[in-house]
């Protein structure tokens, strides 16, 4: 019932967005929607572990990551009406980004709660058409390529996702089973031909990696974090890869306990391995500073992917790497916007002496650069440690050491790059630039506090509500 | 009867390998579309009838009449007729197109499936890697989509065989070809061909490192 309200009020909000083109309409609807998914947060806590309306569930997995899509949601709006007041695009454009911006936040909302194959796959597609809207928003030739590519490499990812989903309703089907509901697919899966089940793992894998942005399929969420505006750059690397991570997820625990799950885990491990390579070498190489990030979050991906494949207690911190990289990441963009504001560029060697012309922004940008790259008063220091410590615990001795030389060199690449932005270079090259308000930088300390509030001194309820997940 | 639909399906995988004209494609989707409208009608005895109905309608108008339509609608707009020279040769192409006929028998029978079901499934294996093969060994993006739906076909003809059961499965897939075939794919192709002179992916290279 609460669900049906809450796709009632988003239709009703974008729809009058796209028909009542005023820009007090278009801002107080963006304003709106986030207390309409605060209240499906509040509802889903309060229902948790029921099914509703037969395919979706409120469970603790799904209402972690849904939490984290809410609050940055505000973040999220706020800076798009800063971004938009910036571009001055006519208010068709202007409507279109709200609608799309609503109508993505639902879909993600859905995945993360759906209960059922099929219908996960639904509003994974769902998001994709969504997101295609907003990344093509600028609309010069690179947006277009960008879209182009993220448009057509998603469908062809989704429909071998959607082979996968088909071949687990033949596996299931044999056992007489004609529903595809994860937990009942769970208890029927166990004497079905391995063969089978590795052809759905690798479909899904395949499919949802061009969502999560792994290693075969990072190409096209790097060039789409590019030239995506800022805010809509800062949602899509964190809360979107949250949704091919839940895509990923929600297979491998159906599948964990069959004889596939040493192959599965070996899997997903050498991807992770392989992105975190990937991202390391073209770090060291980054002109562009949004290109830089993006690549940034294609290593942190795989990490998560390694650390789901260790599993065991290590799930603890993967839970909460992706929630502590939504928060770094979605600060970082907001930032890169302020940059690009001030200096009119995204190019590393253009920006330089940027604490001597704004100390205040200087100094977030390098903090929320070591942060990323995993220094200590970081709760990401926290979790890596962790995902270090189990592969450790686990024999993947070799595996961890490669992965440390990699972090060693993606924390090289942020310092180098830092460094020279921050406070190298000689004033008199740049004109002068406005001072940052303190409006624009509070989220941006906000969400840096609670990446080391969560990381470090982490209240009980929510380590108990994590280590739920997996009981 | 539905062998020889099935084996009419695999000629025409093998006669997009070597089409040059673009108008090819489409006609072999429009055949394809017929195809699957024979095979769904053979296949899909026990399901309700309604169900059946509301399948058979969607195969047969959107996946043999209005995708085709659509489609040369965009090529007579854009006064495109022939494929530039492909990244493999169509010698090769009739190779390898052949060579995945013979991967999803290997498979099929990796998977232990029942002999009646195997020819279908064969069939549409081979026709998800040929319209993946096409994607990759094109140049124009015309043709990357006509891949993509070769590929949806394969993918429909795959669902059917759970279809008897859960027949939502089966509308999902159709739709998801209508939405992103129609809405998305169409509609960006014309705002790349405003925007660039020639639709290849040559000029589709200038995000990079």
């Amino acid at each position: 019932m609460a669900l049906i309200i809450y796709f009632i009020c988003a239709l009703c909000l974008s729809g009058i967005t796209m028909l009542v083109r005023k820009k007090a309409v278009i801002r107080a609807c963006l304003l709106l929607f986030p207390g309409v998914q605060t209240l499906l947060n509040v509802y889903a806590f309060f229902h948790l572990g029921q099914t509703e309306l037969t395919y979706f569930r409120y469970d603790h997995a799904g209402l972690i990551f849904l939490t984290v899509l809410t609050i940055l949601s505000y973040t999220t709006v706020y800076y798009s009406l800063i971004y938009l007041k910036q571009h001055r695009d006519n208010l068709f454009r202007q409507a279109i980004y709200a609608t799309a911006l609503i109508l993505l936040i639902v879909s993600m909302s859905c995945v993360y709660i759906a209960e059922h194959a099929g219908l996960l796959w639904v509003f994974i597609e769902a998001t994709t058409l969504c997101v295609s809207m907003l990344i093509y928003h600028e609309r010069n030739a690179l947006s277009i390529e960008a879209t182009w590519k993220y448009v057509f490499i998603c469908s062809v990812g989704v429909t071998f996702a959607f082979m996968g989903i088909i071949f687990l309703g033949m596996t299931v089907q044999k056992n007489g089973l004609y529903d595809l509901n994860f937990s009942a697919v769970v208890n029927h899966v166990a004497t079905a031909n391995p063969f089978w089940l590795k052809m759905v793992f690798l479909f899904i894998l395949v499919g949802f990696s061009t969502k999560m942005g792994l290693f075969p399929m990072q190409t096209i969420t790097v060039d789409a974090h590019t030239v995506a505006p800022f805010p809509v750059s800062a949602f899509i690397s964190t809360t979107l890869m949250n949704v091919g991570f839940v895509g990923i997820y929600r297979f491998y625990t159906a599948l964990e306990h069959t004889s596939i799950g040493g192959w599965m885990s070996h899997l997903l491990m050498w991807s992770g391995i392989l992105s975190v390579l990937v991202a390391a070498v073209y770090m060291l190489t980054a002109t562009h500073l949004k290109r830089l990030s993006a690549y940034s979050s294609l290593e942190h991906m795989g990490l998560a992917a390694i650390g789901l494949s260790v599993g065991g207690p290590v799930l603890y911190a993967v839970f909460l790497h992706l929630i502590l990289h939504a928060f770094t990441k979605a600060g970082l963009f907001y930032h890169l916007g302020g940059i690009h504001a001030r200096f009119q560029t995204y190019k590393i060697e253009s920006i330089k002496n940027y604490f001597g012309r704004s100390p205040s922004g200087g100094l977030i940008f390098f903090i929320l650069l070591l942060f990323l790259g995993a220094v200590p008063p970081s709760g990401l220091f926290v979790t890596e440690f962790l995902i270090l410590k189990g592969m450790f615990q686990t024999g993947h001795i070799w595996e961890m050491c490669l992965l440390i030389l990699l972090m060693t060199v993606v924390l090289f690449a942020f310092i180098k790059n830092g460094l020279k932005m921050v406070f190298s270079g000689d004033k008199a090259e740049i004109p002068s630039q406005k001072n940052y308000f303190t409006s624009e930088l509070i989220p941006q300390l906000i969400l840096l506090a609670a990446v080391v509030w969560l990381g470090f001194f982490p209240p009980m309820a929510v380590v108990d509500f994590i280590n739920q997940c997996f009981m | 009867m539905e062998t020889v639909l099935l084996t009419i399906f695999s000629f025409t995988l093998l006669f997009t390998g070597i089409a040059n004209r673009l108008n090819i494609f489409i006609r072999m989707l429009t055949v394809q579309g017929f195809l699957l409208f024979g095979i769904t009608f053979l296949k899909l005895t026990e399901i309700n009838w309604f169900n059946l109905l509301m399948i058979l309608l969607e195969t047969i108008i959107f996946k043999a009449v209005a995708i085709p339509w659509f489609l040369s609608y965009i090529l007579n707009k854009n006064k495109m007729v022939r494929e530039t020279e492909p990244f493999v040769s169509y010698f090769w192409s009739l190779i390898i197109i052949t060579g995945f006929i013979i991967l999803s028998y290997i498979t099929a029978g990796f998977l232990q499936l029942e002999k009646n079901v195997r020819p279908e499934f064969m069939v549409a294996f081979s026709s998800v890697l040929t319209g993946v093969y096409i994607i990759i060994s094109r140049k124009k993006i015309i043709t990357h989509v006509m891949g993509y739906m070769i590929m949806e076909n394969g993918v429909f003809m795959l669902s059917l065989t759970i279809g008897a059961h859960q027949p939502m499965l089966v509308n999902l897939g159709i739709l998801l070809d209508i939405f992103v075939s129609v809405l998305v794919l169409g509609l960006f192709i014309n705002k790349i061909g405003n925007t660039f002179e020639e639709m290849s992916i040559d000029n589709l290279s200038n995000l990079t490192d």
